[in-house]
């Protein structure tokens, strides 16, 4: 299916807002990017099943959040068979931030829960209202707004405590 | 996305937020690997030899 103008040059245009989304859910690493294509590809395939006028970067997200689960059900299955220990890190990725704090902040944001992290970068950062991510999430509103408070409340633990330099190394 | 609200969402908090949102920001603010850019224009050429195809059937 041929996608429409507006379906093509939102998919473009979405696509630094995709990167950064990918980037807050597995890292800064290749493995964003590759999930940005898969993205890209699934969007183009399947652009009849998007409806001109409706929410197009929503959609998108959707499809990135959809594609991350799975891939990481998939590389936790994998990595489970060789080190149990290993597949718990899975989303712990080196970074390098040019500014320390935003550094600490993103090692920070990696040791939250999948689900936790999600709904706090959708609400907090993407622009996305609770209504919005919750259809996202495939979750009622009420759950968005409990994750977000515990998202919250351990960043928070996190930053403050000294968890960051007990982690594992990034 | 609805419009993008510039205003802390109160369950986040400020300090939360605000970091929250520099982080987000510096990742979209990267520049875009051509892998993208590539990655569009052979779906468009796809996309074109397959509406080609089609026309060609048509005609037959």
């Amino acid at each position: 299916m041929n996608p429409s103008t507006e379906v093509r040059d939102g998919l473009v245009a979405a696509i630094p807002n995709l990167r950064a989304f990918a980037m807050s859910l597995c890292g800064r690493s290749a493995w964003a990017d590759d999930l940005v294509q898969e993205t890209l590809v699934r969007a183009w395939s399947k652009s009849d099943s998007y409806k001109d006028g409706t929410n197009l970067m929503a959609w998108l997200f959707t499809i990135l959040r959809n594609e991350f689960y799975s891939q990481l059900r998939k590389r936790k299955r994998e990595v489970e068979d060789i080190d149990g220990e290993e597949a718990s890190r899975l989303t712990s990725v080196p970074d390098q931030l040019p500014n320390l704090d935003l550094q600490d902040f993103h090692a920070a944001l990696a040791l939250l829960p999948e689900d936790q992290r999600e709904a706090i970068v959708l609400i907090g950062a993407s622009g996305f209202s609770y209504e919005e991510a919750a259809e996202i999430m495939g979750c009622a509103v009420g759950t968005v707004k409990s994750r977000l408070s515990r998202a919250r409340t351990r960043l928070t633990e996190i930053l403050e405590g000294d968890e960051l330099s007990s982690a594992p190394a990034r | 996305m609805s419009e993008h609200r510039q205003e802390v969402d109160p369950i986040i908090g400020d300090a939360v937020g605000a970091q929250l949102k520099s982080l987000f920001d510096s990742f979209a603010n990267e520049a875009v690997p051509d892998r993208f850019a590539k990655l569009i224009a052979r779906l468009e050429q796809v996309e074109a030899a397959e509406a080609a195809e089609k026309a060609g059937d048509g005609d037959t």
